[in-house]
C-alpha cells in the first residue's frame, strides 16, 4: 500500500500540474478538495477520473462517485487497490 | 497609460515566481492564460487596493491565434483519454475569465481574434469600452500564442485621464523623442516604446491625427 500511495501522489502532481508540490507535501489523510488540504476543483475531479481509467482500468460511471473515492490519498489508494484491473 | 510586455525567451515560471508566485492555478493554465495573467500582474503589481472586488475595470484581450495552442493539445488527447484540463481552455475568452477571477474584476470583459496586431482596431475598441459608464479604466492585452514556445505578449492600462482631449503625443523610439503632429483623443497603445500622449504604436512613430490610436510598424 505504501508503494501505491507514493505512486498516486506522483501521478496526482503530474496530472494536475501541482508544480510546486512534492509527494512529501501531501498528507495522505488530508481532503483533496475544498479549502482545506490540496484545494482541488471540479476539473481536477474529471482529470482524476481519467487517470483512474487510463492507469488502473477503473471506470467511474458516475462522476459523483468521485467525491467519495477522492476524499483523500489514503481513501483513493484503498479504492484503487480493491478495484484495479491493470 | 501604463505599458508592460513580456520579452521573448522569458521563462514564464520564473516570471510568475518573481511576481509573487502566490496563485498555484497558474500552472494549470494554457499558454494564453498564463500570458494574460502575467501581464496583468505586471500592470497592477503596485496598484492600491489590489483584489478588492470592482466593476469599473474592463478587460479586452486580443490575439491572432486564440486558444489554438491548447486546441491542439486537447486534440492530441482525443484518440485515447480526452483531457478535461485541456478542454476547459479551448476557448479564446477563457483568459478573460482567469484574469477576472484572479483580480476580482466584475466589469466588462471581451475577447477578440484578429488577423494580426492592429493598433487601430485595438484603440477603437478601448475607446468603445470607455463608453460603458461603469468603466473607469481599461486593460488591453495582446496575448498571442500559436504554440507554447512562440508568443507575443504586451498590455496597456488606460484610465479615463488618458482620454483627455488634445494631448500632444510624444514618442520615444530609437531616434529619441518624436512629437506627433496631431492630437490624440483616444487612449491607445505602444508596442515597444513609451508614450506620453495617449495613443498606440506598434514599433514605429506615428504622425498626423489619430482618434483613438494606433500605429504598428509604421512611420
Amino acid at each position: 500500500m505504501e508503494e501505491l500511495i507514493k505512486e498516486l501522489k506522483i501521478k496526482l502532481i503530474e496530472s494536475l500540474n501541482l508544480e510546486e508540490m512534492t509527494p512529501e507535501d501531501i498528507d495522505v489523510n488530508a481532503p483533496l478538495f475544498g479549502d482545506e488540504g490540496l484545494g482541488l476543483d471540479s476539473i481536477d475531479v474529471l482529470e482524476l477520473i481519467v487517470l483512474l481509467e487510463k492507469d488502473y482500468g477503473i471506470r467511474l460511471a458516475n462522476p459523483a462517485e468521485g467525491k467519495a473515492v477522492f476524499a483523500s490519498i489514503a481513501v483513493m489508494a484503498d479504492y484503487v487497490a480493491k478495484h484495479r484491473t491493470k | 497609460m501604463k505599458t508592460v510586455a513580456i520579452e521573448k525567451g522569458t521563462s514564464l515560471t520564473e516570471l510568475y515566481r518573481s511576481l509573487g508566485g502566490d496563485y498555484p492555478k497558474f500552472f494549470k493554465m494554457d499558454i494564453q492564460c498564463k500570458l494574460g495573467y502575467l501581464l496583468v500582474e505586471k500592470l497592477l503589481q503596485d496598484a492600491p487596493d489590489r483584489f478588492v472586488p470592482r466593476k469599473d475595470v474592463a478587460v479586452l484581450v486580443f490575439s491572432r491565434s486564440g486558444s489554438l495552442a491548447d486546441d491542439k493539445a486537447f486534440a492530441a488527447t482525443l484518440d485515447t483519454f480526452p483531457s478535461p484540463a485541456h478542454f476547459v481552455y479551448t476557448l479564446p475568452n477563457t483568459v478573460c475569465g482567469e484574469i477576472a477571477i484572479r483580480n476580482r474584476f466584475m466589469g466588462e470583459t471581451r475577447s477578440y481574434v484578429l488577423d494580426s496586431f492592429d493598433p487601430e482596431i485595438l484603440g477603437e475598441l478601448v475607446l468603445e469600452a470607455f463608453l460603458d459608464e461603469e468603466s473607469s479604466s481599461v486593460i488591453a492585452i495582446w496575448a498571442d500564442a500559436p504554440s507554447e514556445e512562440e508568443w507575443e505578449a504586451r498590455a496597456w492600462l488606460f484610465t479615463a485621464q488618458d482620454l483627455m482631449p488634445a494631448h500632444h503625443c510624444c514618442h520615444h523610439g530609437e531616434g529619441g523623442c518624436h512629437h506627433g503632429e496631431g492630437h490624440h483623443e483616444g487612449g491607445c497603445c505602444h508596442g515597444e516604446g513609451h508614450g506620453e500622449g495617449s495613443c498606440c504604436h506598434g514599433e514605429g512613430h506615428g504622425e498626423g491625427q489619430h482618434e483613438g490610436c494606433c500605429h504598428h510598424k509604421g512611420e
